[in-house]
């Protein structure tokens, strides 16, 4: 009897610790959460977002909230660019946005050299005539692979 | 009388008035008795067999560890996305940089050229 009880309690104890937990604040993947539901430091930091809020999916409201808990730690340029940008990055297609982490992944394994190559690029690249960022679009467009327009769709 | 010769007693008693019954009685006893036990296999081959319940109980924990396991990956992939777009947000390059195919194909032609 006791070696049952003994037995009981250790799983019980296993499956506490794998169990997701109940009470956790921030939403779980699936479920959403109310604008109103978040502290005021939260809204501050996901106030480019508010009025999206309510049309995104509990496991993209808990990547927001997942940043925004990270926005402390930033440089304030940092935090400035990050409220800059967080609404054009959400309107992206879902595609896009997997593709630019990829890209951006791509970019972050380059030396510090080529990483400056690379923005000197991007400058000149802003430069150059509407025209021919329409042809390089079309041209990129019709050599991308099937599997690069069906890529998976994330957060 | 103690307990034990106490049942003893009634049990000679009923064995006594069972030999006594006439034939017919038995056998309809017989009858009923074989048909009781029938009913209890019956009811018993599915819900009381040995090797269900703890079937039952590995199958109940196997969906519950699947069920945690896949909630945490849910969430140890969200989080992954979460340090991934909140570099890339903060990067001196804009998005547009990783998003915009145009660059990606400039890139190309001028490293080519």
């Amino acid at each position: 009897m006791a070696k049952r009880i003994i037995r009981g309690l250790i799983l019980s104890g296993a499956l506490l610790a794998i169990l997701p937990p109940v009470s956790a604040a921030p939403p779980s993947p699936g479920s959403q959460s109310s604008w109103a539901s978040l502290n005021t430091e939260q809204q501050r930091i996901l106030a480019p977002l508010a009025e999206h809020w309510g049309t995104m999916d509990g496991a993209r409201q808990k990547k927001w909230l997942d940043i925004a808990q990270r926005y402390p730690q930033l440089s304030p340029i940092e935090q400035a660019r990050l409220q800059e940008r967080m609404r054009e990055w959400h309107n992206l297609p879902p595609e896009d946005r997997v593709r630019g982490r990829e890209q951006y992944q791509e970019y972050k394994r380059l030396p510090p050299e080529k990483k400056d190559e690379v923005k000197a690029k991007w400058e000149r690249y802003q430069q150059l005539p509407e025209e021919e960022k329409l042809r390089l679009k079309q041209k990129s467009e019709a050599q991308s692979a099937p599997s690069d327009k069906n890529m998976g769709a994330k957060q | 009388m103690n307990k034990a010769n106490w049942l003893t007693t009634i049990r000679q008693h009923l064995d006594q008035g069972l030999e006594q019954l006439p034939q017919e009685r038995s056998q309809q006893l017989f009858a009923i008795r074989q048909q009781a036990l029938a009913n209890h296999r019956q009811q018993g081959t599915w819900l009381q067999q040995t090797w269900l319940r703890p079937a039952l109980a590995t199958l109940a924990l196997a969906l519950l560890v699947g069920g945690s396991l896949t909630y945490w990956q849910d969430q140890g992939d969200i989080s992954e996305v979460a340090t991934l777009d909140s570099e890339l947000l903060v990067d001196d390059l804009p998005p547009d940089a990783f998003t915009d195919p145009g660059f990606r194909t400039w890139l190309k032609e001028s490293s080519e050229g």
